[in-house]
């Protein structure tokens, strides 16, 4: 292949117009060599220096993709074949709500980082280069149109979290956590590429676009694309903490950086929603396993991908719900809960229909996931205004909150009351709109399953929030939560309630943003 | 007589890289499952060359075989004093009958999806040296992903090092 | 010329592959484990490159390059593996992944 004048500007056509679209990118990639740099010269630089430039440039990228909001869809790099264009990246309002969406919880979890005593040592740079090159490799699995984008996204992030996970180094419960999570993350993401590397030899391309194309034009490959496609599965199921890959989400959640634990439960289960979906949505709503091909079935017999969704949101649901109930650690509670609403909003992903068309089931999905964003964060937020000043994780110790803390009390018991989704919160909006969008899609049996697992799930939020307003402590002396993190909870509180009585604009907002 | 040849040559290296394989999964110490693997990557490594691809063979010799099966084996080296290594490192030899199972299963499975297919299949072209194609796609193509690992490098190589300093800082505070 | 053909190499990383989910999930020392994921790493690899032989359209060398980017990857993967491997034997003198379990109790 040789370059001619003529390519070579072809490519730097390409690169060019990229460029404006990957600003955020680049300046979180500045960012992390600068993180990283940091901690070299000879004067120690004080503690918060690293968290405030973190800080800037998450909140520069976030500021550059709302001003320069995507319109519709514009294709990044790739390369020209004939006078296709095959991205390597695309920049379209999906990919910015998911990308804003990430930039946000990191800058949430900050100050949480920021506080948290056992990251407020020395040299903690690395953490919030770990932290910042986690959000990057999120974007980038926001935004991929291609296997090769996908596969680097999803390690790029994975292996940030690794490092984030395992960083008290001397700690026992973060070490093995980081064991785990790496030893487990590196199977999923080989399962993942075996997957991978079958849809590339089915499609003869890594672009996303030519996969529609093959599944419309050969049918009797779908049982070898629908294996593929499962095996892919499995490695965005492990982002996302959903079935079957949930079973790393309780022993990392424990023993991770409270404020990382925070982080992985939004960000990270986001991102994997976002490059599902888009793999997904390449599909289009025919792609069906069909059995015609083997003896002794009619016509016409199989599943598709809506059912394979399906099943793995009932049994996400259903695990993380059934093993909530016994949990007596608040971060294990938590991390229950948290596979148990990736079992919700794959209820979600299960109806997507692509096209126009879809933009009602894309407005209930995000809508939850912009719900599912305050209440998680606003919760995991009490928790860590707690850990930090009691030093304790166990359900027990909030015994008595409500007189304790109450501001802390009230706002964790809006939190809990919508992660169960009863009224007046944002989480009863938000599922009451999933489960009539899963209920038009024809899926009741998997509202009925919702249904049940609510009721189920009811147990646990409220053994908690009776241990926090009925129980008395033993201890009634609570040390003065600053005006500063009052502000920070309520503004991630106050919004819950609010979406719950004036849902409408958002929920409106919230359809432009389907694929 | 040279047909002939490059099939045998096929099968030489399937049956290696396989039987290492599967000896990695039955051996009982895993210094042994170490160099079993050695042996399995270095017959995937010959594949490659036999599949016409030069510049991965000789990666796949360097980076793999060269880089991280040499840090498997300081990892063991360094975790000798585990128990773990010395007594059998399974509960028992159900176990093993259990990985045999599933690894039998799976493959069959694989093997009847792989089968049912009607792979496009073309007529290779001879095999032609692709470090320089390899070297412009990279370069033009793929730019973006080659800048992008640069930076995620970065971040691991930083990451692993502060992870695996040795309470230094302690000794110094 | 005759040939071996696509099938017979998909064969092969098919097997690696389920050798090395084999390897994974009977496996209970960390090291041992990571070894299985590389037989699953090799396997899809070599996936890639036979198709980009055999039915990826001419002149385009997308598999090698994700071949490639999988290489890389797991280096990186082993490093981090084997820094955080290193901090628990450490801590607890276990290399036994399902020993590390004081998250549990």
């Amino acid at each position: 292949m040789q370059l001619t004048g003529d390519r070579l500007s072809q490519i730097q056509d390409l690169l060019e117009r990229g460029m404006l679209g990957f600003v955020p990118e680049i300046i979180l990639s500045l960012a992390v060599i600068a993180l990283l740099l940091c901690d070299l010269g000879r004067r120690r630089i004080r503690p918060a220096v690293p968290g405030w430039i973190a800080g800037l440039a998450l909140g520069l990228a976030a500021l550059w993709i709302v001003v320069n909001f995507p319109a519709g869809t514009s294709p990044l790099f790739g390369w020209l074949e004939g006078s296709v264009h095959k991205p390597l990246l695309v920049n379209d309002p999906f990919a910015a709500f998911f990308k804003l969406f990430v930039l946000a919880a990191s800058l949430v979890v900050l100050p949480m980082c920021m506080q948290s005593p056992l990251l407020n040592k020395r040299s903690t740079s690395e953490f919030y280069a770990l932290l910042v090159a986690a959000s990057l490799g999120m974007l980038i699995m926001a935004s991929s149109a291609n296997l090769l984008m996908i596969y680097l996204g999803i390690e790029f992030a994975s292996m940030a979290s690794y490092l984030a996970v395992g960083y008290f180094k001397q700690d026992r419960r973060s070490s093995e956590a980081g064991l785990k999570y790496v030893i487990y993350g590196s199977v999923a993401s080989g399962i993942m590429i075996f997957g991978l590397s079958l849809v590339y030899g089915l499609t003869g391309s890594l672009a996303l676009d030519d996969l529609a194309s093959t599944v419309t034009a050969s049918g009797m490959n779908a049982t070898a694309l629908a294996v593929a496609s499962i095996l892919v599965f499995a490695g965005f199921a492990y982002k996302m903490a959903a079935f079957p890959m949930h079973f790393w989400c309780p022993d990392v959640y424990e023993g991770a950086p409270l404020p990382f634990t925070a982080y992985l439960s939004v960000a990270s289960k986001a991102a994997g929603f976002a490059v599902c979906i888009r793999f997904l949505m390449a599909f289009g709503p025919e792609f069906r396993i069909r059995f015609t091909d083997y003896a002794g079935l009619p016509d016409g017999a199989g599943f598709g991908w809506k059912e394979i969704i399906a099943a793995a949101s009932a049994l996400s649901m259903s695990a993380g719900n059934l093993a909530a109930l016994k949990q007596e650690n608040i971060r294990r509670m938590l991390a229950y809960s948290s596979i148990a609403h990736a079992g919700y909003l794959l209820m979600g992903v299960a109806v997507l229909k692509p096209d126009d068309a879809g933009s009602e089931q894309f407005g209930a999905l995000l809508f939850y996931f912009i719900v599912y964003f305050l209440m998680n964060l606003g919760a995991f937020f009490v928790v860590h205004l707690v850990t930090v000043r009691t030093g304790e994780e166990t359900i027990e110790s909030y015994k008595g909150l409500g007189r304790r803390a109450p501001f802390l009390a009230v706002a964790l018991t809006t939190c809990l009351v919508s992660l169960l989704g009863i009224p007046p919160t944002g989480g009863f909006i938000g599922k009451l709109h999933l489960l009539s969008e899963v209920v038009e899609g024809g899926l009741i049996w998997l509202a009925v399953v919702a249904g049940i697992n609510t009721a189920i799930s009811a147990y646990f939020y409220f053994k908690l929030i009776k241990a926090i307003h009925l129980d008395k402590a033993k201890d009634e002396s609570f040390p003065a939560v600053a005006i500063s993190n009052r502000l920070l909870v309520a503004a991630l509180v106050a919004p819950l309630l609010i979406l719950g009585i004036f849902f409408a604009p958002v929920s409106e907002w919230t359809k432009g943003f389907g694929l | 007589m040279n047909i002939d040849f490059e099939i045998i040559v096929f099968y030489a290296l399937a049956a290696t890289g396989v039987v290492s394989g599967a000896m990695v999964l039955i051996a009982r110490d895993v210094v042994r499952v170490a160099f079993w693997l050695l042996s399995s990557l270095s017959a995937v490594a010959g594949l490659y060359l036999h599949l016409g691809a030069d510049f991965l063979g000789l990666t796949q010799v360097l980076v793999y075989i060269g880089g991280i099966l040499v840090l498997i084996l300081f990892g063991i080296m360094m975790t000798q004093r585990d128990p773990g290594l010395v007594k059998l490192e399974r509960k028992s030899t159900r176990s093993m009958a259990t990985g045999v199972g599933v690894s039998l299963v799976l493959f069959l499975v694989l093997a009847s999806v792989i089968n049912s297919v009607g792979w496009a299949s073309r007529r290779p072209a001879s095999a032609t040296p692709t470090t320089q194609d390899l070297g412009t796609a990279l370069l033009t193509d793929y730019v973006l992903p080659f800048e992008l690992i640069s930076v995620l490098l970065l971040v691991v190589l930083c990451g692993a090092a502060y992870l695996a300093r040795r309470r230094v800082e302690q000794s110094h505070a | 010329m005759p040939d071996v053909g696509l099938k017979a190499y998909l064969m092969v990383a098919a097997a690696l592959f389920s050798l090395g989910m084999g390897v994974v999930i009977t496996r209970r020392n960390a090291i041992a484990v990571l070894c299985g994921v590389e037989l699953i790493l090799n396997g899809a690899a070599l996936n890639f490159v036979a198709f980009n032989r055999y039915s990826a359209p001419a002149g385009r060398l997308d598999g090698q390059i994700f071949t490639i980017f999988i290489i890389i990857l797991a280096a990186a993967e082993a490093a981090i593996a084997l820094a955080i491997l290193l901090n628990v034997f450490s801590i607890t003198d276990s290399v036994l992944i399902d020993e590390a379990d004081s998250l549990k109790e």
